[in-house]
């Protein structure tokens, strides 16, 4: 008994087993995670509640919540609150007209935004009752609903009109015209069709529409088409009204859907025709509209999918197609496009980290880090997972190929090629070669019977209908290299090959064949794709994207926006877009024109992603699935927003150095150069952070500016002149505004610079100038009087010094005259005088007959000498003597008299004959004719002298000189003997013993004396106008010694007429020479 | 085995203990009343209920910011906790208001429903009719923006208000409040408080059991008058306060309201003084529902405060600092 029971037991068990077996790999192990961009209070939302949202003209979206408004303009959010004009903090309702957005409170308040400030319409002090509603009726009017004081109309010049509920004042929560005399009321127990009255002011109800539950009515809101209205109510779902004629029709919408609308808060329908329900505890639903089958599927948005909350209060799409989620508690979320859905699996189970992915007609093949996931696409998409347990090895899955979903082929990174036929359900090893490179697959593709696999080791190529294995390598078919990262088979059926050389290979007819796109070095190639024209595309790893076309080949880099130059994967769409894997984003490039779209958190995707290698693959819907790191990411182009509108441009502010000034469309501003700095912003709520801007200032820069990613632009130093600063942007997308904003800057001319004034200028200056010259006329005319005044006048002067000077002139000419006279009798009677000194000279016959070889020059500086020679002969001597007496002219003539008289008497008469006692006599004969009694009394005439007595008996020769010397000149060589100091008349020397030196010297053969006076030497001449000097004497005299004596004269002469030159004679001259 | 079981239910009492002393519920644990009730507007009042109305205060302190949730108990009518008269048949409607006016509004916190006791915004209401979808369950209303409640200055906080009403129908409503800031559990918002001016609630089955509730007596009152509603001659009504020790109060028969003043000493001023209602241990008396309001000399109400039990927390203390004199 117990062996059964046990036996029992253990088949329940075994049971129970498999079961959980079968659940643990067939129960769907992945979620679709719906991605949300959020904004809360840490972004800058004044507060997390939101219970409105809206857009304005400007593009900029306004949020309402409990403690404030906050404007958004896809980058920063700015707070509004009572503090800036608004009626309250807390918003409860807002409506976008075309005037401008329009604000209700919870306090009553209504608040207008004109594009520019807010206007208290009602101020919150004044409200009655929270505003719940605002809708514009056909007239243009804006309608607001309170919740327990009916209707409030804002008519022109914003005057209010209030409209209150005849009797009972019944909660209204919501309501909409049927026409402009009838309406409905979303009341807190259903739908009441109610008329107004807008003449007495009132509302009376008509009756609750049937069909309707007896609910609270959350929302009405009209159909995009016109044709009714979509009614929400709390907890009783949603329903379409339609009037027919007097009645209404009520469809209740979703019915077949498998949602439960419970605590809903509102309904929006989007420009698709979708129904966005909000609701406090499930979250948001997306009612998927279809023309031609209605509401048939439906999205529900939570806590466990992504929306971190089940309490949506409100939500809003905006005019690029972004749904725009307001929650409640936590904040805003944009939801991320449609197009691009993520899948997680679990961790743990199935590994999340996606190596490889297939997509065949019947499944969707996911490989991990942990095995492989077959998704069923027939059945719910049921999933299995592949791992130890279905023959597969403990190992990342980097390549999977199916054919048709019967024959899968899944390449590992380190245990080769595994294989899995038909519905066995499961895989066994495919031993393509030994070896571990030859085993670690990168990739696998295939063409009808043909298997293509990559490998670190070469290309492996089977035949299925053979069986027969091909290697392609380096040296087996020559691929530039062993490692082949990727294959891929063009449209044209030749399979590209992705390897480390600088030369892009394809195999065709079994043969490799080469494209050089790189001269420089090696390019790490990692994918090739082929886009919808048949251009092959090429992503590298560090090089960006080559494009190789027929003639050329383009290179796409992070220069052009690519997000990285390492790309992991290529692959192109059939919406002509190159689609880039790369760490933490994607860029997808338009083939038509190169625009480089960057796809990170604006799709988002977490910065942490990485894509793998190659995990890329586009099945025959086009859609994109891509592998990394966090999962699946898949791109379906059906459900892109198709909607790309440019920035929505305006300026934000306008500095003038440094200051803030008021916003307008032409800025005026007195002269001067300014700085100027000008902040727009180009508002794309899509991609804010891809929004680019371009900008002109006409009257300064030539050129469009680059396109640059600051929203902002200095001008320094701009000076007076009309300006006009234009400015374009694009988004994401590409897409540039139409028309360019601009702001009008007129700087001013100042005054110098206006015409007027150069009018006036100029006719100041002419004015001036006639003035000037008028003056200057004067002046001259002025000055032309004063000067012939003048003239008169000095004339009249002139005249009279004419006058003198002609009679100055007559006694001057009386005087010359008479000194003229006076003077050719002086030089008569020096002339005469001369005669008479000629006379006493001894005659120059004496001279040639005492002394034969002799010549004497004397050249008086007057007419009469003061130099004199004299010689005679006595006792067989001959004395001969040179004298300079003081003073020259008369004086000196007088002197010389004398002298030549003394030594007469001396000589001749006394018989004195030794040369030193001649001049002792001669001194003592002048002193007592000149009566030189003493130094202090007397004058000091006298005279210098060298005086020589030749005895050619004795051939002796004696010498005396008083300051006048003796040269001889014996043997070529010159000897001086100096004369004493003493002069011939009183002596200034105190040391005079009174007698003169005697040289006696004894005459040789070829002996020549000189003596002479100071004149020569003391001559003014020359190039530098100096004394002739006794040294240059000296070497003329050695020079010339051995000429005959009447040519040493002839020499002595002209020697000092070239030195004089046009100088005056300054004292009288006397040299005499005598041949021994 | 027994050990077993008993150990078992020690740790459910415990944690229940524990749940209950820190949540924020009304009636509160320490009151000993199992729930608060309300009858369709169709029903006899002497079945304890004098207006088919009740309203109840929830004050959020001013640094919550997080969402709060109002949960109601059993709100529908039907089921195994409602007091059935016949064939279930009656609706209740729940409302909550906020915004201005809420508690200011002096209609709100007068006795009787009349006047703009409906005062403030409506932000959330449903009626629960006949069913018991929610029996034992929590039905909860919100999220609510704090920022949605009334300020009060008096109280430092943001005032939600929460109306039952029957609208029609003679069965009682059963049901009890919770003040949470979560949707699905009931996690007590911190400095939170929960007040009434007129309490009608359900008294015990349990012959055993006495319920307390617990009005504040401020510094203006010098006497107050506790009236009582169909105490249908269930036991006694005792007053215990710091100066009281356990005075009788007159209770009201059948259908009827008895009112009794008590002079209110200096020494009870700006505390809590305890009522009692002590059940006839003699006769069993089931489904006594009472009503009870106090009131001060100038015919305010005095509110009371269900959490915390008792007392109105200072919510702001004015503290003096006194200069020392060192020397």
């Amino acid at each position: 008994m117990k062996l059964i029971r046990l036996r029992i037991n253990n088949y329940i068990y075994f049971k129970v087993v498999v079961i959980v077996i079968l659940l643990w790999f067939s129960v769907p192990g992945y979620t679709q995670v719906y991605k949300v961009i959020e904004f809360g209070v840490d972004q800058g939302i004044p507060q997390p509640y939101i219970n409105t949202i809206n857009q304005d003209n400007s593009g900029y979206l306004w949020i309402g919540t409990g403690n404030g408004l906050a404007r958004f303009d896809g980058l920063n959010f700015e707070t509004f609150t009572a503090n800036d004009s608004l009626a309250d903090d807390f918003i409860t309702c807002s409506y976008k007209s075309d005037a401008g957005v329009w604000f209700g409170h919870t306090s009553g308040g209504i608040t207008f935004y004109d594009g520019k400030r807010f206007k208290k319409i009602i101020p919150a002090s004044k409200g009655e009752s929270l505003i719940t509603d605002i809708v514009e009726d056909a007239e243009g009017h804006i309608w607001f609903s309170t919740q327990t004081h009916g209707l409030v109309l804002i008519k022109d010049q914003f005057e209010i009109e209030p409209f209150n509920i005849i009797r009972d004042q019944i909660p209204i929560f919501t309501f909409n015209f049927l026409n402009p005399n009838e309406i409905i009321i979303g009341s807190v127990n259903g739908l009441i069709h109610c008329s107004l009255d807008k003449r007495t002011g009132q509302i009376q109800i008509i009756q609750p529409i049937k069909g309707i539950p007896e609910s609270r009515i959350q929302d009405i809101i009209k159909t995009r088409d016109n044709t009714g209205f979509y009614i929400i109510t709390q907890d009783e779902g949603i329903f379409r009204l339609i009037r027919e004629g007097e009645d209404f029709v009520v469809v209740q919408i979703g019915l077949g859907l498998d949602i439960e609308i419970e605590g809903a808060q509102g309904v929006y329908e989007d420009s698709r025709s979708n129904l966005w329900i909000s609701t406090f505890g499930n979250g948001l639903y997306k009612l998927i509209y279809s023309p031609s089958e209605g509401f048939m599927e439906a999205i529900n948005y939570n806590e466990n999918n992504g929306l971190k909350t089940n309490n949506v209060k409100v939500v809003y799409e905006d005019m690029e197609g972004n749904i725009w989620i307001g929650k409640y508690g936590t904040g805003l979320a944009r939801l991320i496009e449609e197009a691009f859905t993520f899948y997680s699996f679990d961790e743990e189970k199935y590994g999340n980290n996606i190596y490889s992915i297939y997509v065949d007609d019947y499944h969707k093949w996911v490989g991990t880090e942990k095995g492989l996931i077959k998704i069923d696409l027939s059945k719910d998409n049921e999933n299995t997972f592949y791992g130890i347990d279905h023959g597969l090895p403990q190992d990342k899955i980097s390549a999977i190929y199916s054919i048709n979903g019967k024959d899968i082929w899944v390449g590992t990174e380190k245990n080769g090629l595994y294989r899995m036929q038909a519905d066995r359900g499961k895989f066994y090893h495919y031993f393509i070669r030994e070896g571990t490179l030859e085993n670690s697959i990168n990739a696998i593709t295939g063409m009808e019977d043909q298997i293509w696999i990559a490998t670190k080791k070469g290309i492996c190529n089977i035949d299925l209908s053979t069986n027969y294995i091909r290697w392609l390598t380096i040296n087996q078919g020559g691929l530039p290299h062993n490692n082949v990262s990727h294959l891929f088979i063009d449209s044209k059926g030749k399979i590209w090959i992705s390897a480390l050389c600088n030369t892009l290979c394809f195999i065709q007819n079994n043969v490799v064949e080469k494209i050089e796109i790189s001269s420089k070095g090696v390019l790490n190639i990692t994918s090739v794709t082929e886009d919808a024209d048949h251009n092959i595309w090429v992503g590298t790893r560090g090089n960006g994207i080559y494009k190789i076309r027929t003639d050329s080949i383009i290179n796409v880099t992070s220069r052009e926006g690519l997000l990285s130059d390492y790309c992991y994967s290529v692959i192109g769409d059939k919406q002509n877009h190159i689609w880039v894997t790369h760490r933490g984003g994607l860029s997808r490039i338009a083939t038509k024109d190169y625009f480089v779209k960057p796809l990170q958190e604006n799709v988002g995707i977490n910065r942490s992603t990485e894509f793998n290698v190659n995990a890329t693959f586009i099945d025959k819907y086009g859609i994109v699935w891509f592998g990394s790191n966090n999962g699946i990411l898949a791109y379906d182009p059906s459900l892109e927003n198709q909607i790309s509108l440019a920035p929505s441009l305006s300026f934000t502010s306008v500095s003038i150095n440094d200051e803030k000034t008021d916003l307008t469309e032409e800025l005026i501003l007195p002269p001067g150069r300014y700085k100027i700095r000008i902040e727009f912003i180009g508002i794309s709520l899509k991609a804010p952070g891809l929004v680019k801007y371009q900008y002109k200032l006409e009257g300064y820069d030539d050129h469009w500016s680059d396109l640059i990613s600051d929203n902002y632009v200095s001008y320094n130093g701009l000076n007076d002149g009309n300006y006009t600063f234009q400015l374009i942007a694009c988004n994401g997308d590409g897409t540039f505004t139409q028309k360019s904003l601009k702001l009008n800057i007129v700087i001013k001319k100042p005054i110098w610079k206006r015409s007027w004034f150069y009018i006036i200028t100029i006719i100041f200056i002419v004015s001036l100038i006639i003035s000037y010259i008028k003056r200057r006329e004067y002046n001259l005319l002025n000055e032309k009087r004063i000067l012939e005044e003048k003239v008169i006048e000095r004339t009249g002067e002139v005249v009279r010094q004419k006058e003198e000077i002609e009679i100055q002139r007559d006694a001057i000419k009386e005087q010359r005259d008479l000194i003229k006279a006076k003077n050719e009798n002086i030089t008569d009677s020096i002339r005469y005088a001369s005669n008479i000194q000629s006379a006493v000279f001894p005659p120059l016959s004496l001279l040639d007959k005492l002394l034969i070889n002799s010549f004497i020059i004397n050249r008086p500086k007057d007419i009469v000498s003061g130099d004199f020679y004299w010689l005679t002969k006595r006792n067989g001597k001959i004395i001969v003597t040179v004298a300079d007496c003081t003073g020259h002219g008369v004086p000196g003539a007088f002197m010389s008299m004398l002298g030549i008289t003394f030594l007469n008497e001396i000589v001749n008469n006394l018989g004195i004959t030794q040369a030193n006692e001649i001049l002792y006599h001669l001194r003592e004969n002048v002193i007592i004719a000149l009566r030189q009694t003493s130094i202090e009394e007397t004058i000091q005439d006298g005279m210098d002298i060298a005086l020589c007595v030749i005895d050619h008996k004795k051939n002796q020769l004696q010498f005396s000189g008083a300051f006048n010397a003796l040269l001889l000149i014996r043997n070529k060589e010159v000897q001086l003997y100096k004369g004493d100091n003493i002069t011939i008349g009183m002596s200034f020397k105190e040391d005079y013993e009174g007698s003169f030196t005697l040289h006696e010297i004894d005459i040789q053969k070829g002996d020549i004396i000189y003596m002479f006076s100071d004149g020569y030497t003391d001559q003014f001449g020359g190039e530098k106008g100096k004394k002739f000097s006794t040294k240059r004497l000296y070497e003329v005299l050695l020079n010339i010694h051995q000429k005959p004596m009447n040519e040493q004269k002839v020499v002595l002469e002209r020697t000092m007429e070239d030195w004089m030159k046009e100088e005056e004679q300054i004292d009288d001259i006397t040299i005499m020479g005598i041949r021994l | 085995m027994k050990n077993r079981y008993k150990n078992y239910w020690i740790t459910i009492l415990f944690i229940l203990i524990v749940y209950n002393l820190y949540s924020q519920s009304a009636p509160a644990a320490e009151e000993n009343i199992p729930y608060l009730v309300t009858f369709g507007a169709n029903a006899d009042k002497s079945w304890g209920d004098d207006d088919f109305c009740q309203i109840f205060f929830f004050r959020i302190p001013m640094n919550q910011t997080e969402p709060i949730y109002i949960r109601v108990f059993d709100p529908d009518t039907g089921g195994e906790l409602d007091e059935g008269k016949g064939e279930f048949d009656t609706q209740v409607s729940f409302s909550v208001y906020g915004g201005e006016g809420c508690w200011s509004d002096e209609d709100a916190r007068g006795v009787d429903p009349t006047g703009n006791y409906k005062s403030g915004n409506l932000l959330a209401s449903r009626t629960f009719k006949t069913s018991n979808k929610y029996d034992n369950e929590w039905y909860t209303f919100g999220p609510f923006n704090p920022f949605e409640g009334e300020y009060v200055e008096k109280y430092d906080g943001r005032i939600f208000k929460i109306i039952a009403e029957g609208l029609s129908g003679d069965d009682g409503n059963l049901y009890k409040y919770f003040l949470s800031t979560s949707p699905k559990e009931n996690k007590e918002v911190e400095g939170g408080n929960v007040f009434t001016y007129e309490y009608t609630f359900r008294l015990s089955n349990d012959q055993n059991n006495v319920s307390q509730i617990y009005p504040y007596i401020d510094d203006r009152t010098i006497s107050i008058e506790i009236s009582n509603y169909d105490w249908d001659d269930d036991g006694f009504i005792r007053i215990v306060s710091v100066a009281k020790n356990g005075l009788l109060c007159e209770t009201s028969g059948e259908s009827n309201w008895v009112v009794r003043e008590f002079p209110i000493i200096e020494e009870e001023k700006n505390t809590s003084i305890e009522i009692q209602f002590i059940k006839n241990r003699a006769k069993l008396i089931k489904n006594n529902n009472v009503v009870v309001t106090v009131q001060n000399q100038y015919g305010d109400l005095l509110p009371f405060f269900v959490v915390p039990i008792g007392g109105i927390p200072v919510y702001n203390p004015k503290i003096r600092m006194k200069v020392i004199d060192k020397r």
